[in-house]
């Protein structure tokens, strides 16, 4: 677990899915700051109301690929023994820098981002968007 | 924080065996309304005792990485908007009971 106070902290995670446990591949979980995470929110969701008929439930619209997406590129900050599946060889995690949510980041590129089964980016992001946020328990705590 | 009236220091140093507060049997704890699965000074974790840490010298206008408050982590600024709130629950109702006396 993250202590949340270093922007620039980061922590080690191996995937659930990963099936060499002995030497398995590191993802290095960063921290978001509020306009990056509420860009992404926004970035991925959206929200349509009847004008005409206020009775009308509200539709809520979730791009969760998208999401996934924008939450692995700028919320992934380090990878460590990912084998490249053409090479065979570990990837280097270079980043591009790109400008998001406000100022230039440090963006993992898209194609990295494609070698990742959809399951890895689902679990991924998710880990990532928890991250920078508080849970209940920790709300309590 | 929060004008505990409790006094856990010996325990926490591992000096105490014994809880004055504690029933044997009872496995839920009950402090200012909420419910707690054991000992509630037994799980605050490091994380909340680092985010208390860094609102402390938030309030004296220090914020712990470069830049404003944008460049913060989101989830510290949560957590300093529930250290905000709860610190405002606790004063109003130091608040209330002043103002019970007064009647």
């Amino acid at each position: 677990m993250l202590t949340g106070i270093d922007i620039n902290a980061t922590r080690k995670y191996s995937s659930k899915l990963d099936p060499d446990k002995d030497n398995p591949t590191l993802f290095h979980i960063g921290v978001m700051d509020p306009a990056l995470r509420a860009e992404i929110d926004d970035d991925s969701s959206s929200y349509e109301m009847s004008s005409t008929n206020p009775n009308d439930k509200a539709k809520v619209h979730l791009n969760w690929n998208k999401r996934q997406i924008a939450a692995i590129k700028f919320g992934l900050k380090g990878l460590d023994n990912f084998l490249d599946p053409q090479t065979k060889k570990p990837i280097e995690l270079k980043f591009e820098t790109i400008r998001y949510a406000g100022k230039m980041r440090d963006a993992v590129p898209d194609r990295i981002i494609a070698m990742f089964s959809s399951e890895l980016r689902q679990e991924l992001a998710e880990v990532i968007l928890n991250e920078s946020r508080l849970s209940e328990d920790e709300q309590k705590n | 924080m929060g004008g505990l009236a409790v006094n856990c220091q010996s325990c926490l140093k591992g000096e105490k065996a014994q809880c004055e507060f504690e029933i044997p049997g009872q496995e839920t704890w009950e402090l200012n309304g909420e419910e707690y699965q054991g000992c509630p000074f037994k799980i605050v974790t490091r994380e909340s005792a680092d985010f208390i840490r860094a609102f402390n010298f938030y309030e004296l206008g220090y914020l712990p990485n470069i830049g404003g408050w944008l460049d913060q982590p989101a989830k510290m600024l949560d957590a300093f908007e529930v250290i905000t709130k709860e610190l405002k629950k606790i004063e109003d109702e130091k608040m209330r009971k002043r103002n019970q006396f007064r009647r």
